[in-house]
This record gives structure tokens, sequence and C-alpha cells, in this order.
């Protein structure tokens, strides 16, 4: 029932909060180091993540589907209703009947399970000793499978319903009625003009990033380095026809400013950290208007919806040891993201606030990673390149609406 | 350097092929109910029993609508069927100026629909009545023939000489001065009959008194059924009348017409023929359909009942089909003085006394004025076979 039931479908922006605008868990250190003039890095990361967990609005750990999960109530289906004929078609039954709009029919089910695995290639170039400029070019492979059904309760209101219906003569409302209510999420969904909700998997290019770096500091224990980048719309935002689609982009431009610190203790270990602010700009999108609060599925589409995504502000602590080619490290990080804002002159400003429900997000998360490096063997003439490859792994630890299932990373850089 | 590409280039494959897990959910649903379908072995009377044709009035249609029908002309109606909803409670008992608009109209509809939804329910248990009243009909005549009612006669103390003195009262007749010998036939006529005073040790009484209170109990039991079944045939009566008050109050405040009449068995049009439909012998089409329609004395341009037809072309683009649902449907334009009634009805067929259904709960309204509403177009027909 997209809301047959009227039913809650945030799954989508759970989903698509992979590797879209949304908080993302961090998959490496931050660093002030940049390249020396004339340096090439090439560096490949490779993120698999998969996405059936999340952490809601109190920090509670839910189903992604969480929200498919819902009861079938006379409240619902009457708020599922458009027209006031339509309505009180729905208010006469439930007299008739001597129910009440908590009466339910039982509860929908749903499950998405989403694996996401992200090819980041990175080319960095020094140009001067301070100043570094790379270019991130994510490629995300997703798959997402999704499954819904039904657990029918209450088998006397069930018939007693039926039997109504079957009483006013109109067959094809006691089958659309039977439908609803044995295919709540399909039927629903199919009548606000969604796509069925099938399993898919997608190659895409995602949001590329360009970085400028600028080493402010240096001596023999501190160095500060400030960056700048820019995020550039190239991946493709979750399809406004789909109810769960994996975004690998927002669709619109994001402006970042942070810094980094490195603190060498000695020459096997350093701790660095970095905090970071992120603008996304305020654009225009095709957004769903939900038509009550407690859910997101709607038939109602605008498609030129003035939306202003939260801006996110980010710290990242670590430290790293490393000794002739064996580093290990271990850090954590906050990130909090504003609320998000949507307005527009197509429906109530009520409805587009209720579009802003659950994007305030927070993630508290922790990383250890493991590697090896040839650095220390070229510089003794005994590795014809300096090459680096780490293994990163990401657990989320606490926060509210963002997915909690961990990332795992690998990170090959070479330098030439 | 070329193993370093190579390595480089297996470790972007290395992501491919990661495949979501398979998705668990929870599901069960109780067996599903079919409906009974239209078949070609159904014998449906021609003739259209009973109709309905009504607009459904929107929110700017009731806006300025003010309206007290408990305390009117109306009244009597309205408080019939009131009193015959247990869920009356929920339904306006007056509309006013400063009522919020979302209770004003939704009041309205469902006034509409539980006056439809109380006529089949009457209509349904009136069959049962009737044919309890059958019943107990043949129960009595059953015991008029067993109870010996002939055995006890009557004289009038005015003719001595037909028998023993045992003297009766008809009450009927009193003021004839009791000239005839009667003798009782039946209960219905029993308790037109007392006998005199002083007579009770007379040898019949003990068995007159046993038929008294027994024809007494049975009729009663015929009476309470008959006066429910007077009850809800006034009742389906004013269900109709609520409508067709309430609709006609709201053309009052629009200049819409929210209402048609046609003539049909239950409600004849006193000098002319009655709507009627036949479809072919497959079911599949129609052969004949005319409907003689009138109007509201409110806001429509005509009225008088007048045909409305494929013949005269009044009626037109008719089909027959299945729907996607497995729904047999009749689709038509109905094009009346004021409007067009573009009906995509579904065709529903049960046992007596409901019978043969041709329905359309959201038919497109299309105004003259260009103003467009939904409808509800429903046709009832007698079913001689299913």
């Amino acid at each position: 029932m997209k809301k047959i039931i009227s039913l809650t479908l945030g799954a989508s922006l759970l989903a698509s909060s992979c590797f879209a605008g949304d908080l993302k868990a961090p998959f490496s250190f931050p660093t002030a180091k940049v390249l020396p003039k004339g340096i090439r890095n090439l560096s490949m990361k490779g993120l698999f993540a998969r996405a059936s967990q999340r952490l809601d609005e109190n920090g509670e750990t839910v189903v992604l589907a969480n929200a498919l999960n819902s009861t079938i109530t006379f409240q619902k289906v009457y708020d599922s209703k458009k027209t006031d004929f339509d309505k009180a078609s729905i208010l006469n039954v439930m007299h008739r009947l001597g129910k009440d709009f908590d009466d339910s029919f039982g509860y929908s089910t749903g499950d998405v399970r989403v694996a996401a695995t992200a090819r980041v290639p990175v080319f960095a170039f020094g140009l001067t000793n301070k100043i570094t400029i790379a270019a991130a070019v994510p490629v995300i492979k997703s798959s997402m499978r999704i499954k819904t059904g039904v657990v029918q309760q209450n088998e006397d209101l069930h018939s007693q319903m039926i039997q109504t219906l079957n009483q006013s003569g109109v067959p094809s409302k006691v089958v659309e009625t039977m439908n609803k209510l044995s295919m709540p999420i399909t039927e629903k969904l199919n009548e606000y003009g969604y796509l069925a909700p099938v399993g898919e998997e997608k190659d895409e290019l995602g949001d590329i990033k360009l970085v400028g770096k600028y080493n402010n500091y240096q001596d023999d224990k501190v160095m500060i380095t400030s960056q700048v980048d820019v995020t550039l719309p190239t991946g493709k935002d979750a399809n406004v026809m789909e109810v769960v689609d994996v975004a690998s982009g927002d669709d619109q431009t994001d402006l970042g400013l942070g810094v980094a610190v490195d603190y060498k203790l000695s020459d096997s270990f350093s701790f660095s950290g970095g905090f970071g602010y992120q603008w996304q700009l305020a654009d225009s999108n095709a957004e769903r208007i939900p038509e009550v609060s407690y859910s997101r599925a709607t038939p109602d589409i605008d498609w030129n919806t003035k939306r202003d995504l939260g801006n996110v502000a980010n710290l990242q602590l670590a430290g790293n040891w490393s000794y002739k080619g064996f580093n290990l490290g271990a850090g954590y990080s906050y990130q909090s993201k504003e609320k998000d804002r949507y307005s527009g002159n197509q429906f109530s400003s009520e409805r587009y606030e209720w579009l802003t429900q659950e994007t305030k997000q927070e993630m508290q998360s922790m990383q250890v990673t493991a590697g090896l490096d040839t650095i220390y063997l070229f510089r003794k003439k005994a590795f014809p390149a300096p090459l680096k490859i780490m293994f990163t792994y990401t657990n989320v630890i606490d926060g509210i609406n963002v997915v909690k299932d961990p990332l795992y990373s690998v990170d090959f850089n070479m330098y030439f | 350097m070329k193993n370093l590409n190579v390595f480089l280039l297996s470790l972007i494959f290395i992501s491919c092929g990661r495949l979501a897990q398979v998705p668990v959910v929870e599901n069960f649903t109780f067996e599903e109910q079919t409906v009974i379908p239209f078949s070609t072995n159904s014998l449906v009377s021609p003739m259209v029993r009973a109709a309905t044709i009504v607009v459904v009035p929107e929110r700017e249609d009731v806006k300025g609508l003010v309206f007290n029908p408990l305390d009117g002309s109306t009244a009597a109606e309205w408080t019939d069927l009131y009193s015959n909803l247990d869920y009356s409670d929920y339904l306006p008992g007056e509309f006013t100026l400063d009522m919020p608009i979302d209770q004003k109209i939704l009041g309205a509809s469902e006034i509409v629909m539980a006056a439809g939804s109380i006529r089949d329910q009457y209509l349904r248990n009136l069959s049962t009545l009737e044919s309890e009243f059958s019943q107990k009909e043949e129960d009595v005549r059953a015991y008029e023939d067993s109870a010996g009612l002939t055995d006890i006669t009557c004289y009038y103390a005015s003719r001595p000489s037909r028998g023993t003195p045992y003297t009766c009262r008809f009450d009927e007749d009193a003021a004839s001065g009791f000239t005839r010998t009667k003798t009782f036939y039946s209960c219905e006529n029993w308790v037109l009959f007392s006998l005199d005073a002083n007579q009770e040790v007379h040898v019949q009484f003990q068995k007159y008194a046993e038929i008294a209170q027994n024809c007494e109990g049975l009729q009663a039991e015929l009476d309470e059924i008959n006066t429910i079944i007077q009850s809800r045939k006034l009742t389906r009566l004013s269900a109709e009348n609520v409508v067709l008050d309430l609709l006609l109050e709201t053309e009052k405040v629009t200049d819409l017409v929210f209402a048609a009449k046609a003539a049909t068995i239950e409600k004849p049009d006193s000098i002319g023929e009655e709507s009627s439909l036949v479809f072919s012998a497959d079911k599949m089409s129609v052969e004949e359909f005319k409907l003689f329609v009138d109007f509201l004395p409110g806001n429509s341009s005509k009225v008088g009942y007048a045909e409305y037809s494929i013949a005269n072309g009044l009626i037109r683009d008719v089909s027959v089909y299945v729907s996607d649902l497995g729904v047999k449907k009749l689709k038509f334009t109905l094009e009346l003085p004021d409007m067009t009634f573009v009906v995509n009805a579904d065709i529903s067929v049960e046992k007596m006394p409901i019978g043969f259904r041709v329905i359309d709960s959201a038919a497109k309204v299309e105004f003259n004025n260009g103003k467009s509403r939904k409808g509800v177009f429903k046709l009832e027909f007698d079913t001689v076979k299913l």
C-alpha cells in the first residue's frame, strides 16, 4: 500500500545514503601530507559496503527497510485516499463495522538489502612543494534486492470488510481491496506511480571530487595543511520514480574547506587530525512530496522542488604506526550533517517540511587499518617503485539517521 | 611496471560482482474470496427495478450550505434514517456556515453513502422478514386448521331458538344488533369476538380461552414482523428522500444539478414507460437501453420525464467488457440536459432480493458549464435465474 496503505518508504533515502549526499563512513585517515613538486600519485581505492541496518532518529538500530514494516490501519487507509468522497467511503465502512481509526488489518513487511562497491581512482600531482591538486573519479557498482509481503491479522475484520464491500455491488472495489490487503506495498506503489519495486544492479559514475591542498606549515614534528575541494554533480541522484534506489550522487555541487595536522611523535609513530566543513549548495530537484507526516510514499511529485541539503562538519583523529613498510593505524571520526531544507509552490509548506524529517544526521565511527608499502625499500633501491596498499575496516559505533553497516576498503597507491 | 599495471587493474575488478543478500520477509494472507461472475446463464429482468443517479458534491458546493434537516418539514424522514443507523452520531445533524469544511463535505458524502447502504441492507432484511412473515402465516393457518376453531359455535342472545344460550358479541358488527350466527374461522377474526359476562362456566369456555390465547400470540408475532416490514419500507423511502433533500438543498447554493430520478418498477412514471436494459444472449453487448429520467425542481433546465436511450442517441458509446481485474463492466455515456455522465460501471449479480446491479460509484460527470464532478450511477434489476 505506497502507501496503502500508506506506507513510509524512507528506504530509498537510506539506501542512497551509502554514496550520495548523506553522511558516509570514512575510509581513510586525515593527512597533512602533500606531494613534492612534480611527483604524481595514482591511487586506486576500492570500497565495499552493505546496507541492511540503520540507526534511526533516536539512535536505535533498525533494519534498513524499517519503514516498510508498517501496520495497516483504517487511519492509514483513510489518509491514503485522495478525494473527499473516497475518504468518506472509508469512514462509512469503518463506522458501519463499528471500528475506529486504530483498528488494524495486519502489517506490511519488507526487507531491502544493498551491496555497493566503489572503485575510486585518485590522481594527485604536486604542483609545488606546498601545493598538491587531486581528482577522484568514483565508479559505483551497486546491487539492491527488495522483497515485500504482508502479515494479515484480524480475520473477522478482514472478512467483514470484504463482505461490506461485496454488498456494495462493486466487484472492482472488492478485488482492488483484496489485492491491496494481500500485496499492500506493491499495490500502493503502483497506485502512486512508482516503478515496481524490484532488485537491480547498476554501474554508474559517482560525483567527481577535485581537491587542492596547501601546506601552511611544516617542521620536523608538525605539518599543517589546508584543503579546499569541490564535489561535482556527475553522479546520478535517486530516481524519483523508484521507491528504493541506490544513488551514485545527489545532483548538486558541494564546496569543502578543511585543515589537517600531522604530528610526528617518532620515526614510527605519528598522529593526525583533521577538521572539515562542507557546504552543500542549494538547487532545484524533483522530489516526491509526502502526503502525511508519517510516510514518504506519495503520488505527488514536485519536479522543481527547491532543495538545500544540510551542510556537513567532520572531525577525524588517527594514530599511525609505520615501520619498514609495515603500517598499522586506528582512528575515530565524528560527522554531523544539518537538517535538509525543502520548499516549493506546488503543495503546502507543511508537506515540504515533512520531507525534512530524519535528515539531520550524526555519525561516530572507528577505523582500523593495516597495510604494506615499498617506500622504505624503494629509498634503499631495493624495489623498483614506491607502492602502498592499505586495508581499512570502518565500524559505525553511534549516530542518527545513518546506515550502520561496516565499510571495508582497500587503497592501493603508486607514486611516480 | 607491467606487473604493477596488471595488479592495479586486478584491484579494479576485485570490486566487481558483489551481490546484495537475499531479503527475507514475513508473509501470511487469508484465503481470498471471489466475486460471482455475471455469466451467460444468468437470466435478468430487462426492467429497471430501481435507479440512483446522483452527483457527489465537492467542497465548494457545500461551502455555503446552511441546513437544519432535523428541524423542518423533512425532519421525520431524517430522524427515521438517523434512528436506524447505529453510527448516526458520526453524521452531521445540521450544516452551518461556521462548520469546518472537512466535516461538512465528509458528512454530506457519508450521508449519501449511509442512505445507500441502509437501503441495500433493509432490502436484504425485508426479504428475510417477508419470508418469516409467510412462514408465520403458514403456521397460523396450520393452527387454524388443527385447533378446532369451528367447533365452537356462538349464538346470539336474540336468537335463543338456534341453540344453547352461549352468547358472544361480534364487536365488528355491534351496531347491527348481532343479527347473524357467527362461526370462528380464523385467528385474525377471533379477536373480534368476546364472551358476554358470566359465561365463563360454560362448557366451551376453556376451549375458547385456549384458542383465544394461542391466536393472540400467533397474531402478535405476525403483527410484530409486519410492523418491522412496514418500518423497514418506510426507512428505505426515508433514506432516499434524505439524499434528495440534501442534494436539493445543495442545489440551492450552487448552479449545479445534483440528482435525477428514473422511472422504475419501484418508482414508476405514472403516465409513461419504465426504464429498461436488454443484453444480448451472450451478455457481451447491449441490444436496448432506455432510461426515463426526471429532475428535482432545483437547478435543472428541464423538469418532467423524458426518454434517454440508445435509440434517440442520448445514450451512446455503449460497450460491455471484462476489466483487467476480471470484472465485467458496462460502459456508456448518458447525455442529460445539463450534464453528461460517463459511466464505467461494474456488473454484479447475486440472489434476490438484490439481484442484478450496474454500479459506478465514481462516474465522471461533465456539466455543460464546464464544471466536473464525480457521480454515483446505479441500476438494479430482478434476477430470474443465476
